[in-house]
């Protein structure tokens, strides 16, 4: 933060902001999914 | 006698014969509170600052055996069952529990005043006030506290669940019990004291109402 | 509750809004007056925070149906917003640190918002660590909802007490005002959020349900035979 209370750059918080969020949803999505079709897959072995 | 009466005559004489524990429950908390001052230095300034800290948090602490001890008896020899077949509602046996563990609490903070006092030079001439707080804080405590205790000591990791349910949910009896006892400890020149037994009783009122009207489903077959 | 196609819409909705609206807040949006570009964290972080308390709030309301109707399907919903709900304000709690420690010089400046979010995260992660510890699903269900009402309860009451333990030493952080410039990518991204957590509390959802019929169904046979014409729709 500079004299003037005016805090300048700091780009690399947001992009660390913005992969972190990316990372966590889409980490997320795609572990749901993947139990998701793991979970169908073993009942369709188990189904007449 | 109300069902009520009976079974908090019932608990408090479980608390009576197994004082033993309760004194066990005591020397846990006096130990912590020992062991608080090593890990912050043989500064007496500071202890003294953060007396009401480590009071409760010792407090905290030695609640989580109170309460997972207090259904042992029902838990051990499946009394619960049995207790629940009388015609008294569910919700009497949770009070009354409820009740006798938030006594017991109260009687271990009380002891645990004079080991604050010698330990970190925290006295207060206050005492009812001071007393007032302990019971105010042992009580929104046990409020949730004996109801997750209903439902861990039926589950395996009883050890593990019951603080971890549990602590989250009383971090406002954390915060306004040690506001409220570092205000008697250090002086309150804005009178703030008021506020923050206010926010333990608000938080009591809330507590013992939920958690008694959703007992019944806790302990049901 | 069948497939993976409607929430995986869902999803594809709210990421490209999510895409579009990022890319908005990041590079055609003004720089603000005070916090520079370290403002535009904000474009993740407040959709984050009104769809955490969306979920936690939705998981409240199942609890409650589930403890009134008793229908298992309330509770694999319960499953899936708790869980949902946990992750989102874990990510705030994330966000919040990152946004923190240059604006404050520390990563954590106990803004009761974020403070209480903390806490929510204990408490509601206790709830779907005390599932995994119960067998019995009619036990399991009975008491995540009931905890679930229990800790829900307790939000507004651990924000005052955070706020006012917190009002006596610091001043308040977090900007309120957002000014009109700033308000487009907010809502895209908004909407964008609301796409993705819907999406993901239905398939969690539907996957919570599926556990469920395999729990009722028993254990598998010894020696299970492959099916070779799968039913239609089962390979999602």
């Amino acid at each position: 933060m500079t004299a003037s209370g005016v805090i300048t750059g700091g780009w690399e918080f947001v992009w660390a902001a913005y992969g972190v969020t990316a990372a966590i949803l889409i980490g997320y999505a795609v572990s749901v999914l993947a139990r998701y079709r793991a979970q169908r897959r073993r009942r369709g072995e188990v189904r007449p | 006698m109300s069902p009520l009466r009976a079974a908090l005559r019932k608990d408090l004489l479980l608390q009576w014969r197994t004082r033993a524990q309760a004194v066990a429950v005591f020397a846990f908390g006096a130990a912590a509170l020992l062991l608080f001052s090593f890990a912050v230095g043989p500064n007496a300034g500071v202890l003294r600052e953060h007396a009401a800290g480590f009071l409760w948090l010792g407090l905290l602490l030695s609640s989580t055996l109170t309460l997972a001890e207090s259904f042992h008896a029902e838990a051990e020899h499946r009394a619960l069952e049995g207790l629940l077949l009388l015609p008294a509602p569910p919700r009497a046996l949770y009070y009354a529990k409820a009740l006798a563990n938030a006594l017991a609490l109260a009687a271990v903070g009380a002891g645990l005043v004079p080991v604050m006092v010698v330990l970190y030079d925290a006295a207060t001439p206050r005492i009812p006030a001071r007393l007032g707080i302990i019971l105010l804080g042992s009580a929104g405590l046990s409020a949730p506290g004996t109801l997750y205790a209903a439902m861990t000591s039926q589950a395996p990791a009883r050890q593990t669940l019951l603080p971890l349910l549990l602590f989250p949910l009383v971090v406002p009896v954390l915060l306004a019990a040690v506001k409220a006892t570092a205000l008697l400890i250090h002086g309150d020149p804005m009178g703030q004291l008021r506020s923050w037994a206010l926010l333990l009783v608000c938080f009591n009122v809330i507590h013992w109402s939920l958690c008694g009207l959703l007992f019944d489903r806790v302990v049901e077959d | 509750m069948q497939g993976a196609r409607l929430p995986s819409v869902m999803l594809a909705l709210g990421l490209a809004l999510l895409l579009w609206g990022s890319y908005w807040g990041l590079f055609l949006a003004p720089r603000e007056t005070y916090m520079g570009d370290v403002q535009r964290i904000m474009y993740v972080h407040v959709p984050t925070a009104w769809n955490a308390m969306l979920a936690l709030t939705f998981a409240f309301a199942c609890a409650v149906l589930s403890l009134l109707r008793g229908d298992p399907r309330w509770d694999a919903r319960l499953e899936a917003a708790l869980e949902v709900g946990v992750t989102l304000s874990a990510l705030l709690c994330l966000q919040g640190a990152i946004w923190a420690k240059p604006t404050w010089g520390v990563w954590w400046d106990w803004d009761p918002r974020l403070t209480t979010t903390a806490v929510l995260v204990f408490a509601f992660g206790a709830i779907l660590a005390l599932r995994q510890f119960v067998d019995d699903p009619v036990k399991r269900a009975t008491w995540s909802a009931v905890a679930a009402i229990i800790a829900y309860a307790d939000v507004p009451i651990v924000y005052f007490s955070v706020k006012w333990w917190n009002s006596l030493h610091q001043t308040q952080s977090s900007p309120e005002t957002v000014s009109r410039a700033f308000h487009w990518p907010l809502r895209i991204n908004a909407f964008g959020m609301l796409f993705v957590m819907s999406g993901l509390i239905t398939l969690r959802a539907r996957l919570a349900a599926l556990r469920q019929e395999e729990e009722l169904a028993g254990p598998l046979p010894a020696a299970a035979p492959r099916v070779a014409s799968a039913a239609p729709g089962a390979g999602a």
